[in-house]
């Protein structure tokens, strides 16, 4: 009897906690479809939901710091997210996406996102993936900040072998038959076009390349820009909302600046600056 | 003593790593702040958004466009006094920035944090650090204006005002020298006029050429002027000279870009200017065009651009007598493009059809062409173009009812040489098929230039 409550009970709390908002979407613009219907902005995600996005793109938020940028004509997949053990896994069958996730200060890379090819795990980072829909075109793995893993399948010893010669990043592991490489800030990592394809994987990865900062911002911007605050013209009329847009660099050169000296030791802290020899408290 | 020795050559390297690293955490960390805090603006939660940007403020202190969105919602929550600390965390902490006046995005930014935080100080009735904000905020070229005018008000007892960014303009100049070799100069450029006639004569030619574009965002919109003459001369080895004087005067004003997909407008008037010397027969020409060019952008990148420019022209060659070959009068041409990226290449095809109802009956035409290009990056910097032009032109009211088919095709290859010049190697070749004999032409163009950006 008593057996039979417990049960009863824990599978009411597995099942609510299988069915619970574990995230929502943001900023949808275009046509974002979440399992198959037309969603909008605020929609919440459970495990298991599946958002794809055709001519549109979406943002996702998972608890209180981490974010996933989708970029157009994706298909992206919750399976799992816990906050406290800061653990997530998502599916990206096909499409570009962008993930910051806040380092909470653990090691462990417990958010995994999976491609076609291969996993990426990651912890408190910034990270870009691109899995093109047509799977005989490679996948690309960038870190844009912090660490990250990619775990591809099983290649044959000598292959391995090769490709550690090749490149310090990577290693593999006999024992499960997956072979790692790690990822720094600004490595980038292409895997094959096909890893199940024979042939491929006698060649193991290509490698890890550095990018530049350039080209990581272009990435970050294909797939949605860095919010940034618009100093609009109505940010204090009464009423009216402060307003946040995506707004492109104004096509203004830089001018020579005035001289002006900020000096923090200056009356105790910052709170005077030097304008053209003149001190003007602030 | 040796271990201190390795600790203090040590240190500052792993220091500055981590430093570096910290830095670019801060960054991911700010970006997500700001994306929950876009997200919970967009859904009207500012309790939720202030919530997230004071929690993020305890362990982020620097990051000043956090300070300055949560002085402007507890601005807009009526609370004046309490936005004060906020506009001026904002204002010491991008003050922190060296770029804080360099770059133009921080200048606009460090200008309207000393505004907002000159509007707080008048809030709590501190006029004169007040004052001091706003001499400060002048020297941003996007608040001069607002900060000018709120100094007087200031003086005046008045409250200041909204901000209101002005926007200062941006001259660009350019500057071309190329060399050249044509196989069939043309009597007439075709670049002026649609129709044309060989003159059989091969020439090496040098080309001199100016742009001088100013930019200033206006009316919610973007104005550009634009002012290029261009000087053409052919040293012809059989003493000819055919000597192409022309100006290209341009002012626009159009929409701003979509964000993600929409369409852009742009309100178009030219006026060209040719000065010709053929052969010793000399003409001059004006042209004036009016129009509007739309150009829809779509998600995944692919544009569709449609123009309508009808214009009226003026043509005056020394020797005008036959009123059937009087070039002055109206015309009009229609377009539609379609752009592509594809992985390998970038690729433009579209049609048009143009209209020309001039006062001569024999050069009254309708064209219908269709235009190809596409353009990629190559190897050692280079990129590449290639385009291609197909057109029919009907004479339907000359007595010998000509009809030309013109082709064009281009190649050019250009690279960076330095961050200021710009080299283009250019390969042009050109044939007008047509049933009347003297209108038949072909030939070939090799041009060399070198562009300087100032």
């Amino acid at each position: 009897m008593n057996f039979n409550i417990i049960v009863c009970v824990f599978f009411s709390i597995y099942s609510l906690n299988s069915f619970a908002d574990i995230g929502e979407i943001s900023n949808a613009r275009g046509e974002v479809m979440l399992n198959g219907k037309a969603s909008k902005t605020g929609d919440k995600l459970k495990p298991g939901d599946q958002i794809q996005t055709k001519e549109g793109k979406c943002t996702l938020l998972f608890g209180k710091g981490s974010v996933v940028h989708l970029d157009q004509n994706s298909n992206f997949t919750v399976k799992s997210f816990e906050e406290q053990k800061q653990s997530a896994e998502f599916d990206l069958k096909f499409g570009k996406m962008r993930a910051l996730i806040q380092n909470k200060g653990s090691n462990a890379k417990n958010f995994r996102f999976k491609t076609r090819g291969a996993t990426m795990g990651v912890r408190g980072t910034h990270v870009y993936i691109d899995s093109p829909f047509d799977s005989n075109q490679p996948e690309t793995f960038l870190t844009i900040e912090g660490v990250a893993g990619i775990t591809l399948p099983a290649v044959s010893t000598n292959a391995s072998a090769a490709s550690t010669q090749r490149n310090s990043n990577q290693s593999s592991d006999s024992s499960s038959g997956t072979q790692e490489v790690e990822l720094k800030a600004a490595q980038s990592f292409q895997s094959s076009s096909d890893s199940k394809n024979a042939e491929n994987t006698q060649q193991g990865p290509r490698g890890v390349v550095t990018v530049s900062t350039d080209q990581m911002n272009q990435l970050a911007a294909s797939v949605a820009q860095s919010p940034k605050l618009a100093l609009v013209a109505s940010d204090l009329k009464s009423g009216a909302p402060p307003r946040i847009e995506i707004r492109d660099k104004p096509p203004i050169a830089p001018i020579k600046p005035p001289e002006i000296n900020f000096d923090p030791l200056l009356e105790g802290g910052v709170k005077a600056i030097e304008v053209n020899g003149e001190i003007i408290g602030l | 003593m040796i271990l201190g020795v390795f600790l203090f050559l040590y240190c500052p390297n792993g220091s500055t790593a981590e430093s570096k690293e910290s830095m670019e955490r801060l960054k991911t960390n700010r970006e997500i702040t700001i994306t929950y805090v876009n997200h919970y603006l967009s859904l009207g939660n500012k309790a939720k958004a202030e919530s997230i940007l004071k929690g993020h403020l305890t362990v982020d202190v620097d990051d000043y466009e956090a300070s300055h969105l949560l002085g402007l919602l507890t601005w807009e929550g009526g609370q004046k006094e309490l936005a004060n600390p906020y506009f001026k965390a904002a204002c010491k902490q991008i003050y922190l920035n060296p770029k804080h006046f360099l770059e133009p995005e921080l200048e606009r930014m460090t200008g309207a944090y000393l505004y907002h935080y000159a509007q707080s100080l008048q809030a709590i009735g501190n006029t004169e650090k007040s004052k001091t904000a706003l001499k400060l905020a002048k020297y941003s070229r996007y608040v001069s204006e607002a900060a000018s005018v709120g100094l007087k008000n200031l003086d005046a007892g008045v409250p200041l005002s909204p901000l209101e960014f002005s926007e200062p303009g941006l001259f660009n100049m350019l500057a071309s020298f190329g060399v050249g070799y044509d196989s069939n100069v043309l009597l007439l450029s075709e670049d002026t006029l649609a129709v044309s006639a060989q003159s059989q004569t091969e020439s090496l030619s040098s080309l001199m050429s100016a742009s001088l574009t100013y930019l200033k965002p206006m009316w919610d919109g973007l104005f550009s002027a634009n002012f290029s003459p261009s000087f053409q001369y052919y040293a012809s080895t059989n003493a000819q000279t055919f000597n192409t004087l022309s100006t290209h005067v341009e002012a626009s004003w159009s929409t701003p870009p979509p964000q993600d997909s929409g369409w852009k407008h742009e309100w178009v008037s030219q006026f060209d200017l040719t000065f010709l010397n053929s052969d010793g027969l000399e003409f001059y020409q004006w042209i004036k065009t009016l129009g509007y060019e739309g150009q829809n952008h779509y998600w995944n990148g692919d544009d569709l651009k449609v123009a309508v420019l009808p214009r009226y022209q003026k043509t005056t060659f020394d020797e005008t007598s036959d009123p059937d070959i009087e070039r002055t009068g109206l015309g009009a041409k229609l377009s539609a493009d379609y752009s592509k990226v594809f992985s390998w290449v970038s690729a433009t095809g579209g049609l048009y059809y143009d209209r020309s109802q001039v006062k001569g009956k024999g050069y009254r035409t309708h064209q219908l062409g269709t235009v190809i290009e596409g353009t990629r990056s190559l190897p050692y910097q280079l990129s590449g173009n290639v385009s291609f032009d197909f057109s029919k032109v009907w004479y339907l009211e000359a007595d010998d009812l000509r009809i030309d088919t013109p082709m064009k095709a281009n190649l050019s290859v250009s690279r960076m040489v330095t961050k200021k010049i710009q080299g283009t190697f250019e390969y042009q070749w050109k044939k007008n098929f047509s049933n009347t004999v003297d209108a038949q032409y072909a030939k070939h163009t090799i041009t060399l230039t070198g562009t300087y950006e100032f």
